[in-house]
């Protein structure tokens, strides 16, 4: 069942601001809406109104503890040490939520990004960008206080405040090929898949088995789940790919969590 | 065996010229005879390394017209050659190589493609220093002549559109100030 928290909500601003009631704009015929630009003192009280308005939608937005519940409530967690610890949970976040973060993505500006190890569309970090709501939320709710705690908990890892997360499209032929993660800082990496990829259509995330922290071979596969966030230890023995995609799109929000 | 045309002296010239401003050339139509199809199955097997490769493999002793080639090669590079390493591969679907740290490779390298390739199947070859200087899509039947020192390469991962594999023989040459 949806869940509250990322409908569109009718508040205060959009009353005052709705399309083709522009302040500064008025339409030929309208006298419903007040002139502002004939006297001077008005604009400034309409701002004044606007910011105050703001503040509360604001704040609202981000004290509000529906928003995005974690964990859901139809949440299932699968852990594993084989190859390396991980996790799954599943139906992590209220359906309705993780809908609106893949939606979201659609207007967003990817990056093109290909290498000898990988071919894939890529956004800037997220901490570095202008999200739109449903986006800006989820970002909020991965990088509070509450949320990692629970990842600590759930992992057995110390963590700080300290987040990475951008977004990953693969198209068909995108891949990214072994590679252990390990940078200064992260512990946890965090793969939150938004689409859902059928055995034949590829996008697989990969875990290898590893010798002397060397890869060998490919001991775990986990085909992309809408909804699902995969957690893992990074570490040198942490060696995983996703495996091409083929006539698909995958879709992730993708980062670490850092000490 | 090779291309007459290749062979004469004004054709050879301009390659070398093209090669001293370019660092590297590619021949084409370059055998009369597709001769390194009749050793392609022979001894050949696949290699994994996950982090920096996977492809078929295998050395190859000498082809009949080597010592051709490699006149042919230092006449172009203007260098006297030696041929230090030779080998066939095989890239087909799945199949990749990395780059690595200590991946050193300096010399002549010379890559004689087999194979009809499409550069959208992946699977070509990218030269890069700091960023990409120039990418090899294989063409059937071409000689690929390139001086790698500072240079490192690899092969892009094969995709699932490929038709058939990529073959070629690959030379390592030497001048005489590295024997």
């Amino acid at each position: 069942m949806p869940r509250p928290g990322f409908e569109p909500r009718s508040s205060p601003l959009h009353e005052l601001v709705s399309p083709g009631k522009r302040p500064g704009l008025p339409s030929k015929g309208q006298h419903d809406w007040p002139d502002y630009t004939t006297a001077a003192s008005k604009p400034s009280n309409f701002l004044h109104r606007i910011k105050k308005f703001r503040r509360i939608v604001l704040k609202d937005m981000l004290s509000s503890q529906n928003i995005m519940d974690m964990p859901s409530k139809n949440i299932h967690i699968t852990h594993d040490n084989h190859p390396y610890p991980h996790w799954i949970l599943q139906n992590v976040f209220p359906e309705n939520s993780a809908k609106q973060s893949a939606a979201a993505l659609d207007s967003f500006k990817f990056t093109r990004s290909v290498s000898d190890l990988f071919q894939f569309w890529q956004t800037a970090d997220f901490k570095t960008l202008k999200l739109p709501q449903p986006l800006h939320e989820l970002y909020h709710h991965f990088s509070s206080k509450n949320f990692i705690s629970y990842i600590a908990k759930l992992t057995h890892t110390k963590l700080s405040s300290t987040i990475d997360m951008s977004a990953f499209r693969y198209e068909d032929t995108d891949y990214l090929l072994p590679h252990d993660d390990q940078l200064e800082g992260r512990k946890i990496a965090y793969v939150l898949n938004l689409s859902t990829l059928k055995e034949k259509e590829g996008g697989a995330l990969e875990l290898f088995e590893n010798n002397k922290s060397n890869p060998t071979k490919v001991v775990k596969r986990y085909q992309p789940v809408f909804n699902s966030l995969v957690l893992f230890q990074v570490s040198p023995t942490s060696w995983h790919q996703v495996a091409e995609v083929i006539k698909k799109n995958r879709l992730t929000i993708t980062g670490w969590f850092h000490d | 065996m090779i291309n007459k045309k290749y062979i004469e002296k004004n054709v050879l010239k301009a390659a070398a010229l093209h090669f001293a401003q370019h660092r590297q050339i590619q021949l084409l139509d370059f055998l009369t005879e597709e001769t390194p199809h009749k050793i392609k199955f022979q001894h050949i097997k696949k290699i994994i390394v996950p982090d920096r490769f996977s492809f078929s493999s295998c050395a190859l002793p000498a082809l009949n017209f080597s010592e051709e080639l490699r006149i042919l090669i230092s006449f172009i590079t203007k260098q006297q050659l030696k041929i230090k390493e030779m080998s066939f591969k095989a890239f087909e679907h799945g199949d990749y190589t990395l780059l690595y740290d200590d991946l050193n490779q300096s010399g002549i390298l010379a890559l004689l493609d087999v194979s009809s390739w499409k550069e959208e199947w992946g699977g070509y070859t990218s030269f890069v220093a700091d960023n990409e200087v120039f990418r090899l899509v294989p063409q059937k039947n071409s000689l690929f002549i390139v001086n790698h020192d500072g240079l490192k390469h690899f092969v892009k991962y094969v995709n699932h559109h490929a038709k058939g594999k990529r073959f070629f023989v690959e030379m390592w040459l030497n001048g005489p100030a590295e024997i």
